[in-house]
Formats: C-alpha cells, sequence, structure tokens
C-alpha cells in the first residue's frame, strides 16, 4: 500500500514539474509566433493595407494553432480589452507586464496610417525580439532541471514515507 | 446595414422606419440627427416620442471605427478626400479639419465634426427608358448623365451597367468605380448588380484606370461615375479616340451648364458624346428631364 502511494506521489510531483515547464515552454513558443504575426501585419499592413480582421482570420487560417491566443488578441485589438476579458485570458504564462505589452500593442493597432502603423510594429518587434531571446534562453536553461526537481522532491518525500 | 454602423442606443430610434426610404444620416456633433426619408428631411426622433436623437463625438467616433472596421491605415486614401465607403457600399462623406503637407497636399482630416451617411439603394430597371438610346440598332453610344447631386446618378449608372453587361450580345464592361460607389466592392467583390460581363476598377484614378483597363483587360465599353476634373475629360477623350464607348456621369443642373464647364470644352465642344441624359430629383431620384443628341437636339422628354 505504501509503496502504491509511492509511485502515486513520484508520479504526481512528475506531473506537476511538467505543469511548471509547460508555461516555460509556452512563453517560448508564443514568442516565436509573435515574431512571425510581426512580420505577417508588416507585409499586409504595409503592402495591402488588409483591414486587421480580415488579417487575423487569414492568419489563424494558416497557423490554426495559434488560434486560442490569437482568437483573445484579435477581440483586444477590434472591441477593446473590456471586451475581450469576458473569456478567460489564454496568456496565464505571461509576466502581468508582458501582458500588458502585448495588449497594450494590440489596443493601438489600426489607429494610423500605414507609416505609423509599421513604425509600430516595429518597434514592438524590436521588444518582442528581446522577449524571445529571454524566453528560449529561461526555456532551456530551467526546463529541465524544474522538471528534474520536482521528481527530485517526489522521491525524496517517498523515501522520508518510507 | 445600419444597424452595423451605428451603436446601438441610436439605432433603435430607426426601428419604426423602413430602411427602403432612407437615403441619408446626417450626424452633427451635438446637433439632432437629421435624416432624408423618402426624398424628405426631417429630425430622428426616438420611436414613439418626440425627443430628438442628438449626435455627439463619441458616437461619430463609433461610427468612424466601425465603418473603418478598426483599421484607419486600410481606408486613409479615402479619408484625405474627405469621404470612407463601408461595408455594403455605404458612402460616408467627412468634415472636420483637414490636415495639410508643407506643399498644402492634405494629408489626413482630424477632429471630425460631422458624417453625412449615404445608403445605397438599387433601383433595378431604372435606366430602362434610357438603355432604348444608349443601345441601338447602330450600336452603343457613348453618353453623358447630367444631373445635379442626389438625383440619382450613381443609381442609374449601376442599373445601365448591369443592362449592358447582362443583354443577348456579349459586352465586355469595365467599371471605373473611383469612390467605390457604383459596385460597392468589399474585398473586390461587387455587392450590388453591375452584370455578368464586368471588370470593376476600384479606387484609382481615371486616368489611370482607364489607360491600364484599355491596356489590360480590352473593354468594349467603360463606365466611370462623376467626371470632375480637365484630366477625366483627358481620360475619356483617350478612350473613345481607341475605340472604346464611354458612359459617364457628371454635375450639373442641365444639359446647357455643360457648356460653362470650361475644364470640359474640348469633351463637350467635341461632341464627343452622342447622347446626353438629363436626370434630376423633381419627382425622386432618377426622375427624366430629357434625352438630347450630341446636338443637344431633345430627342426624348
Amino acid at each position: 500500500m505504501v509503496y502504491v502511494a509511492c509511485i502515486g506521489l513520484v508520479c504526481l510531483s512528475a506531473f506537476i514539474g511538467k505543469l511548471i515547464t509547460k508555461s516555460f515552454v509556452q512563453r517560448d513558443k508564443f514568442y516565436k509566433e509573435m515574431i512571425l504575426f510581426c512580420e505577417y501585419l508588416k507585409n499586409n499592413i504595409g503592402f495591402r493595407q488588409t483591414k486587421l480582421s480580415n488579417l487575423f482570420d487569414d492568419y489563424m487560417a494558416q497557423y490554426p494553432k495559434s488560434s486560442n491566443s490569437f482568437n483573445y488578441l484579435k477581440e483586444v485589438c477590434l472591441n477593446g480589452e473590456a471586451r475581450a476579458s469576458k473569456e478567460q485570458s489564454p496568456l496565464y504564462f505571461l509576466k502581468q507586464e508582458e501582458k500588458q505589452a502585448i495588449i497594450n500593442f494590440f489596443k493601438s493597432l489600426g489607429k494610423g496610417n500605414s507609416d505609423v502603423e509599421l513604425s509600430l510594429i516595429n518597434n514592438f518587434k524590436t521588444l518582442i525580439d528581446t522577449k524571445s531571446k529571454d524566453a528560449e534562453s529561461f526555456r532551456k536553461t530551467n526546463e529541465s532541471l524544474t522538471y528534474k526537481l520536482s521528481l527530485a522532491i517526489g522521491v525524496v518525500i517517498c523515501i522520508l514515507i518510507v | 446595414m445600419l444597424r452595423e454602423l451605428l451603436p446601438p442606443v441610436i439605432f433603435t430610434a430607426f426601428a419604426s422606419l423602413d430602411e427602403k426610404k432612407i437615403y441619408e444620416v446626417r450626424l452633427r456633433r451635438n446637433s439632432p440627427i437629421v435624416i432624408n426619408y423618402g426624398g424628405k428631411n426631417k429630425v430622428l426622433t426616438f420611436s414613439g416620442t418626440n425627443e430628438k436623437v442628438y449626435s455627439s463625438t463619441s458616437i461619430i467616433e463609433y461610427v468612424i471605427k466601425q465603418a473603418t472596421e478598426s483599421s484607419l491605415y486600410a481606408f486613409h486614401s479615402q479619408i484625405k478626400q474627405g469621404f470612407i465607403t463601408a461595408k455594403g457600399g455605404i458612402r460616408l462623406g467627412i468634415a472636420g479639419e483637414s490636415v495639410m503637407s508643407d506643399n498644402f497636399v492634405p494629408t489626413t482630416i482630424k477632429n471630425i465634426n460631422s458624417i453625412d451617411i449615404r445608403l445605397p439603394h438599387e433601383v433595378v430597371g431604372c435606366a430602362n427608358i434610357a438603355y432604348k438610346f444608349i443601345n441601338n440598332a447602330n450600336g452603343i453610344k457613348n453618353t453623358l448623365i447630367v444631373s445635379p447631386p442626389g438625383a440619382g446618378k450613381t443609381t442609374f449608372l449601376r442599373d445601365i451597367a448591369r443592362l449592358l453587361s447582362s443583354g443577348e450580345e456579349i459586352y465586355n464592361t469595365l467599371l471605373v468605380d473611383e469612390r467605390y460607389e457604383i459596385a460597392s466592392c468589399v474585398d473586390g467583390l461587387p455587392l450590388l448588380d453591375i452584370g455578368e460581363h464586368t471588370d470593376v476598377v476600384s479606387g484609382a484614378n481615371k486616368m489611370f484606370a482607364f489607360t491600364n483597363g484599355i491596356r489590360a483587360l480590352k473593354p468594349d465599353i467603360i463606365i466611370t461615375d462623376e467626371l470632375i476634373s480637365e484630366e477625366d475629360g483627358d481620360a475619356v477623350i483617350r478612350a473613345i479616340r481607341s475605340g472604346v464607348k464611354v458612359i459617364a456621369s457628371i454635375h450639373a443642373n442641365t444639359h446647357l451648364e455643360l457648356k460653362d464647364k470650361k475644364e470640359f470644352k474640348e469633351l463637350i465642344n467635341g461632341g464627343y458624346f452622342e447622347r446626353i441624359i438629363v436626370l434630376s430629383g423633381k419627382n425622386g431620384p432618377g426622375t427624366y428631364e430629357g434625352i438630347y443628341d450630341q446636338n443637344f437636339k431633345c430627342i426624348y422628354f
């Protein structure tokens, strides 16, 4: 019985470790998607002057796995943060100040001519490039370590119990 | 169409009105909203009351946001000319402070204080009478539609395009829709019936659209909206000289006023237009006042 509980405990600690590291992976992945989206914005706003609603829809059709975050950001962009917040924000893996910077950018889109929009996107991309490097570096350093630590804690607790 | 453009609280005032009879909605900051309903101007009131509906800065900002679909950059070239064409072909004329560059070229309009929302109305068959004079046994005639503003020129041109492009004989028709008013294209797709064999070039000036359209699309007929400048007149002359038939419109009260338009001296005096159709709003938009030949002789009244 004790051994069954220990196995369960180790599995639980592994699961907790995975949950914690998931947010590292999602943050890294999100910033890489943001870089891609910025390039997409630059091409479509600067050259074709595609309307924002069409732009989001076309992007999500091309990259359906991004839909969750981008559905929320589309709402923020077109209808404002207040309306978008009615649904649970899928950006839980970001730090609060990071999330606010992203939201502020999407709220600012669509309010100027194409030169202004491109300038805004370029400034945002500079920020995102830095954040992306930071997120990737953090994930590489901490993903494996955190998972192993979590597992180790589970094993130690088992040993103490036994 | 109006439902998407106006704030819900304002739109409720339209509940008892027939949208087909609404031609215009005028919003002026801090003034009562005025509508043109069935050809007559009246102040909008909340349904069942005499309480006037007032416009405000926030309402005007809301309408602009809705009309531009939160994408001001996509409408910037229209805004600096003083208009926006929204979904469904709704035309918004805007008034505010013009921002000019150092060489006095308008760059944008800020602090918009009024909007004139004009709703498009398709009147299928309104050009049937004129069509017999435009397209007869001798072929298509170069035609000029003459009328004052609001007398139905655009609706008329649209119906002519439909008739010419849908008959038994196939005419390749090029519609040069500089202000997105005739075909009401949204994302490139015409929302109104302009015939099956019509190509649409939206948003380009006439000289560019005519020149490139003739080279690339080989039209039999070009239909275009208001001729405003001498350059527009030159574009028409070039097209006619290259063998393409042209049907266009111009602002004037009568055909006699055409001779006073110095910018179109060569176009009018050169006899390029074989038919001149005069419309007015006397008995509603699209009232025929007369059809004339190139010598200004009346052939229908």
